[in-house]
């Protein structure tokens, strides 16, 4: 423990100096900073609606636990970007198909709206121009469907959780 | 509410854990800060996602951290840390194919080695005490919870290098 201490008294005497700016400030910068960086997000999303799209389309072909791994983590990039980003709108969609897919039959035939319906939400959400209500309705239904599942709790146990 | 907006207030004060309070007690370096500069920490983010890794070393140039680098994968991460000890490390959970707890284990697994010591904030969605105290458990120093605001990011630093408890 005091070798702890001492690594933390060496790091807080790095972080004296005349520079030193108040907390207040550096958090400003940084908003400012994050600010400029959220608008990638949409880039970023629309990066990943395509590899998205192109991984639910070889979902025709025979597909292996692999497969569903790398179609479950694109999943959970896009809402650890969504959530960061502060889009509501996709991190639902996202967190709702999780919970399909990890709680589901996965050859149930309603996966297949429901990843049509999560390929809508990105699509929308990339290009910026919300049809809210229309995809409201959609999300209705996308929850009657989860709501029909049971199983874990994706929340609590992780999609990679239950890739693994 | 959205799920979103659900997860943001899953971010309480509370959850904003840290080891040097929550386990070992503040440290004799507690004091009052109002101002710091990391300008001479060696910082090291471990994250595989584009735009988080991106977003996150965005808010730390906000704070004014000029030595960063940064990793997208464990094993990446470990052959660095290896060459060049880094003082803190952000590491997201989530990470495949090795995961953020197992970083820890690695990175505190023989504490002769020059990073056995270096302080890990762990970056997680899982809002769960049982998730908190599996990583402090490991040996985080820090917990901070997706979604995060900049000035929860700078709190959680000044925590775990001062002790000291700052509002965000």
């Amino acid at each position: 423990m005091i070798e702890r201490d001492l690594y933390r008294l060496d790091l807080l005497r790095k972080c004296r100096s005349a520079d030193a700016l108040p907390l207040e400030e550096l958090v400003a910068r940084a908003n400012g900073a994050a600010a400029k960086a959220i608008t990638g997000y949409h880039a970023y999303l629309t990066g990943r609606l395509r590899e998205i799209e192109i991984t639910a389309r070889r979902r025709a072909a025979s597909w292996g636990p692999e497969s569903w791994a790398t179609f479950g983590l694109a999943i959970y990039d896009v809402k650890s970007s969504a959530a960061m980003a502060g889009e509501t709108f996709v991190f639902d969609y996202a967190q709702l198909l999780e919970m399909v897919l990890w709680r589901g039959d996965r050859s149930d035939p309603q996966l297949d709206i429901v990843i049509r319906l999560f390929l809508t939400a990105i699509a929308v959400a990339a290009d910026r121009s919300f049809a809210a209500a229309e995809l409201g309705n959609l999300r209705g239904a996308l929850v009657q469907i989860s709501e029909r599942l049971s199983g874990p709790d994706p929340i609590k146990t992780g999609p990679r959780a239950l890739h693994s | 509410m959205g799920w979103c907006a659900a997860a943001r207030g899953f971010a309480p004060a509370w959850l904003i854990a840290s080891r040097a309070s929550a386990l070992t007690g503040p440290t004799p370096a507690a004091m009052t800060v109002s101002r710091i500069d990391f300008s001479a920490l060696d910082f090291l983010l471990i994250e595989e996602n584009n735009f988080v890794r991106e977003l996150v070393r965005e808010m730390l140039r906000g704070f004014g951290v000029t030595r960063l680098r940064e990793a997208r994968s464990i094993d990446a991460a470990m052959t660095d840390i290896e060459r060049h000890p880094p003082d803190i490390v952000l590491c997201d959970w989530m990470m495949r194919p090795t995961d953020g707890l197992l970083f820890l284990r690695k990175l505190r697994a023989d504490n002769r080695k020059p990073y056995a010591h270096a302080l890990v904030i762990m970056i997680s969605e899982h809002a769960t005490a049982d998730h908190v105290q599996a990583a402090l458990g490991e040996g985080a120093d820090g917990y901070i919870v997706k979604p995060f605001r900049a000035a929860t990011l700078l709190s959680q630093l000044v925590e775990i290098v001062t002790g000291q408890k700052v509002r965000d």
